[in-house]
């Protein structure tokens, strides 16, 4: 216990147990973010997405209610079965708290009342494009024709109802306002049927709702799927089903698919490390190495959260885990100190060297990290950087006290490979035959790999959600890729100007899209059509009035029978008053593309980020992207939310990140190395594993999908960070001869983790999956590099113990 | 209830409650309601001509439309006009036609014409033979043993309908003429005669514009 003594017992346990409670004590004041938009580069997609989130497009669910076309006697008996339910459904949903908007039905008569809101308004809603059809209706034969119809109607069933609207407009000038008022569900295949949003078979009912609470976090996910679910309305109908699509569905089939998979794996993988470290050990108090990343965890988050104001889930899982690097530190110390025939002191000595440098090139690694565009990326580097300091700390202070000394080296010596000297020069060609293949392998895949930016990509769907968004895009015509172009202002007027200058622009594209320019133009646009209106009946009035006269009276209309049309048309143009809009019949309709300030539900610190928001829905495709994306440039204000677009921006800005950030890495791990063994054959004996598990990664990669993933570059950090160790303590016990143990400590090192991470290369989550394929292919190849390679890199392959 | 919902509510009336002689009190009134709907119970389907005389202010002089109905409950009519414009609207269904002379015939669905939907809603609200409700919207009296007068309640009626006056043919409860005063002077007056009633009209008159019984 001489080394032990150097350091007083009461000064190991004090600074451990310090550290300890000090994280423990900073731990409560941990603040949790559960915003996906730390996960992104760049300042552009997080302005995107936290865009989506005031718009609530994110936290949108959409309902549909269905019934089989067997079901019922007729038509009209499954719409009301329907009808029934959205209604029973809609108004339980509406009167939660939880749900900001509902939307299941349109009042009463709304289009008959949103015909005569608009009809009022209609001068300042005719466009240019509308002057062929106030040319067509002044024509003679056009009057004449209209004029024999209107008399007809009023002498039909309807002509009662429609007396007064014949009046107002003989010519049927209102027809313009029908087009406009198709447009506004242009991206959706429904009938409105007592205002209820019903499929064209009349077999589905459409609801829409809006989460308060981030639909992204799956806590949130479960209470409102348990809200809906107790709310459903099945018992109206035994047939009766019901879809609910959106990020409910996701964020529930994600959350549930790695409980599963982790209940399943972590004990299986917790049982084999146990058996590995009990096996290897034969000592109980070998589990002591386990403690130590553990110890270190809370004050490197504490830590961690004092720089950061919250850290990201994200970063805090996948930070930990980046911890179980540390473990090697422990493995390498306890194995040296159980079975080295040194005094403990010497042996203490001996292994600073190795440790110092292993620890030192995984900190060069997260030092870089620190560097990165995204936001999680630097909060896990300063939590994993924090975590294998204190760990190293930990298990220098408590390693030793914990570290039997060695009673019978001969019997404890475990030596897994012993070479024939006679075979060496033979094997080592092999070997380094075998090397070389892989490293060619891995020259060939590395640029010829894709990364992967789309977050999709790590999405896993149930069967059940799949199906259910076929069948949602079946029943409701959807397209396959929507995209939002949003027009912003800081007064609604503003906001309507520019989104009714996106019309005119969409316009010129012929893609189907769903505005609300038509209906409720920007001041500016609607003063213009008022004053084309104006213009229009100042050419045409005099001899439009001679012939209508005509014809009205050879129809046997009396003289006065049209005067409110004609003093309509003497009236200046009115301009419509969004705020009649937004309380109107078709509020519903127009409240889902209208976001005003009061219904953004922001975070306290984006009180600020208030403007109206104008939502325009268009049909995406790969080449109409170019035409959307310079909307965005020649219309300041206007914003397209695109999943085309974030792709191509989000694999710009990670393939920068991530290539700046490995050849730093990279530069940094090789200049260590070369000034701690100074001499390129150490060196390259030193990387060998590290380039064995990148070249394994990328040969992988290439050979399944060409697709490097966030999941594959987080993990190759770890892969990177443990196979330069394994080269260090090789490397560091050849050179000086004198260790016997290196062989069984990267050989424990390397199966806990493959044992550790591997498991969950049988995830069905491809997250997880992604993790432990990485984990198995680039450990898988640094560890016999380790063994094999290294040593012959070095010259030193003698068969031997190593 | 819309303005244009009341008014063709009010119309309605006028074709659909078919039969109804009786004489002043609300009793009377009561009994004599239940009378036409003992009698439209009866009334699977029927035909009968008509002569519709228009005062309105927008025509120089009165107008005379003749034509014809025919009814098979509970979702098929057929309302034509022979003379002096030939036009008709059908109904079966959800679905309807607009015929217009000579013009290509208009086929809708009431799901997607919110105002033919109107129309055919409360043509078969009262074309479905239950006629005492119309209590909670018209005030109602006997004029005469067989003339019926109905007031509107509600002013958003009364804004549109001054009165409705039904004069009820002593022997088939039918109306046989029916005048409707407009909150603006404006009245309509309709003869009805040649009742048939429970014959089975063939199917594709309320299908097809050019068929004919």
């Amino acid at each position: 216990m001489t080394a032990v003594n150097n350091l007083s017992l009461r000064f190991r346990w004090s600074v451990s147990a310090a550290i300890v409670v000090l994280g423990c004590v900073l731990l409560a004041n941990l603040k949790i973010n559960e915003n996906a938009l730390d996960l992104l580069p760049g300042q552009a997609l997080k302005s995107d997405l936290r865009l989506m989130q005031r718009l609530g497009l994110v936290d949108k669910i959409f309902l549909t209610l269905t019934i089989p076309a067997n079901a019922g006697s007729s038509k009209s008996e499954r719409q009301q079965i329907l009808k029934t339910a959205a209604e029973k459904l809609g108004t339980a949903l509406a009167g939660n708290p939880v749900f900001a908007e509902v939307l299941y039905k349109l009042p009463p008569g709304f289009e008959l009342q949103a015909y005569g809101l608009f009809r009022e308004h209609l001068p300042v809603l005719t466009e240019e494009a509308d002057l062929a059809t106030l040319r067509q209706a002044v024509r003679p034969e056009a009057v004449t024709s209209k004029l024999l119809e209107g008399y007809k109607l009023l002498n039909s069933p309807t002509g009662i109802a429609l007396g007064k609207q014949i009046q107002q407009d003989p010519l049927g000038l209102s027809s313009i306002l029908f087009g406009k008022m198709a447009a506004l569900r242009s991206t959706f295949a429904l009938d409105i049927v007592d205002g209820y949003f019903m499929s064209k078979d009349g077999t589905s009912c459409l609801l829409m709702a809006e989460s308060r609470l981030p639909l992204t976090d799956s806590d949130n996910a479960e209470k409102v799927a348990g809200l809906i679910n107790r709310n459903l309305p099945e018992s109206a109908h035994p047939a009766l089903k019901t879809l609910i699509i959106g990020s409910l569905s996701h964020t529930l089939a994600n959350s549930r698919a790695i409980q599963q998979d982790l209940s399943i794996l972590l004990p299986i993988a917790s049982i084999l490390l146990l058996l590995l470290l009990v096996f290897a050990f034969r000592d109980i108090r070998a589990l002591a190495i386990l403690a130590v990343p553990f110890a270190a965890t809370p004050l490197a988050i504490g830590i961690t959260n004092l720089f950061f104001d919250r850290i990201s889930t994200m970063a805090l899982g996948f930070g930990i885990v980046l911890l179980g690097i540390s473990v090697d530190y422990g493995i390498h110390m306890y194995l040296e100190l159980t079975r080295g025939t040194e005094p403990r002191e010497i042996i203490l000595q001996r292994i600073r060297r190795p440790i110092l440098l292993a620890a030192g090139t995984t900190i060069a690694v997260f030092l870089v990290l620190l560097f990165s565009k995204v936001p999680a990326h630097r909060q896990m580097a300063t939590l994993s950087l924090c975590g294998v300091i204190l760990s190293l700390i930990i298990s220098w202070l408590i390693i030793p006290l914990f570290s039997p000394a060695k009673t019978s080296p001969a019997n404890n010596t475990v030596s897994l490979f012993r070479y024939d000297k006679s075979a060496n020069t033979t094997r080592n060609i092999l070997i380094l035959a075998a090397w070389l293949i892989l490293m060619l392998t891995g020259l060939f895949s590395w640029p010829r790999l894709h990364y992967n930016g789309n977050l999709q990509s790590l999405d896993i769907p149930s069967k059940q959600v799949i199906e259910e968004e076929y069948l949602f895009q079946k029943i409701w015509g959807q397209p396959q890729d929507q995209a939002f172009i949003i027009s912003q202002g800081n007064t609604l007027e503003e906001a309507l100007n520019l989104n009714s200058s996106v019309y005119q622009a969409l316009q010129q594209t012929k893609t189907p899209f769903q505005s609300l320019a038509p209906l409720l133009p920007g001041p500016e646009q609607q003063a213009d059509n008022g004053e084309r209106w104006q213009q229009f009946w100042q050419h045409n009035r005099a001899e439009f009035e001679l012939l209508f006269a005509r014809a009205a009276n050879s129809q046997g209309f009396s003289a006065k029978a049209f005067q409110p049309f004609f003093s309509w048309l003497d009236q200046r143009p009115l301009l419509l008053d969004p705020a009649a809009i937004l309380t109107g019949p078709l509020q519903g309709l127009f409240t889902n593309m209208i976001r005003t300030p009061s219904r953004q539900y922001l975070g306290k610190d984006e009180q600020d980020d208030r403007q109206f928001l104008i939502t325009t829905t268009v049909t995406m495709s790969d080449a109409l992207l170019p035409v959307f994306t310079a909307l965005e440039k020649t219309l300041p204000g206007v914003v397209l939310l695109a999943n085309e677009k974030w792709r191509s921006q989000l694999e710009t800005l990670m393939k920068h990140d991530i290539l700046n950030l490995s050849f730093a890495a990279a530069l940094a791990n090789i200049v260590i190395i070369i000034i701690a063994f100074k001499s390129a054959r150490p060196v390259l004996a030193v990387l060998a594993p590290v380039l064995s598990a990148l070249a394994a990664m990328a040969a992988y990669c290439y050979l399944t999908s060409s697709d490097l993933n966030m999941m594959h570059m987080l993990m190759g950090i770890m892969i990177v960070g443990l196979s330069v160790d394994y080269g260090v303590y090789v490397v560091c016990a050849i050179e000086e001869g004198i260790s016997e143990t290196s062989t069984m400590t990267v050989t424990l090192c390397a199966a806990s983790t493959l044992i550790g991470f591997g498991v969950l290369a049988f995830a069905s989550h491809p997250a997880l999956s992604s993790l432990g394929i990485t984990a198995l292919v680039g450990i898988g190849a640094a560890w016999p590099a380790t063994l094999f390679v290294t040593p012959v890199l070095l010259g030193k392959f003698t068969g031997s113990r190593v | 209830m819309t303005a244009k919902r009341l008014v063709l509510l009010c119309i309605l009336l006028v074709f659909c409650s078919l039969g109804c002689p009786g004489s002043g009190s609300a009793t009377a009134v009561s009994t004599f309601l239940h009378q036409i709907e003992a009698a439209a119970a009866t009334t699977h389907s029927f035909t009968c001509d008509f002569i519709q005389e228009k005062h309105l202010a927008m025509f120089k002089k009165p107008v005379m439309f003749k034509g014809s109905l025919a009814i098979v409950r509970p979702d098929k009519l057929r309302w034509e006009f022979t003379e002096p414009l030939p036009s008709a609207l059908l109904l079966s269904g959800v679905s309807g036609m607009r015929c217009n002379g000579e013009a290509p015939p208009q086929a809708f669905s009431l799901d997607a014409d919110p105002v033919m939907k109107i129309v055919a809603e409360q043509l078969w609200s009262w074309l479905g033979g239950n006629y005492t409700h119309l209590e909670e919207i018209y005030t109602m009296e006997l004029v005469d043993a067989t003339t019926l007068r109905l007031i509107p309640k509600e002013k958003m009626i009364a804004d549109f309908i001054a009165g409705i006056t039904i004069r009820f043919d002593r022997t088939t409860l039918q109306p046989a003429t029916v005048e409707i005063l407009e909150a603006t002077a404006d009245s309509t007056k309709l003869l009805f005669s040649h009742y048939r009633l429970n014959i089975e009209p063939a199917k594709s008159l309320f299908c097809d514009c050019d068929s004919r019984e």
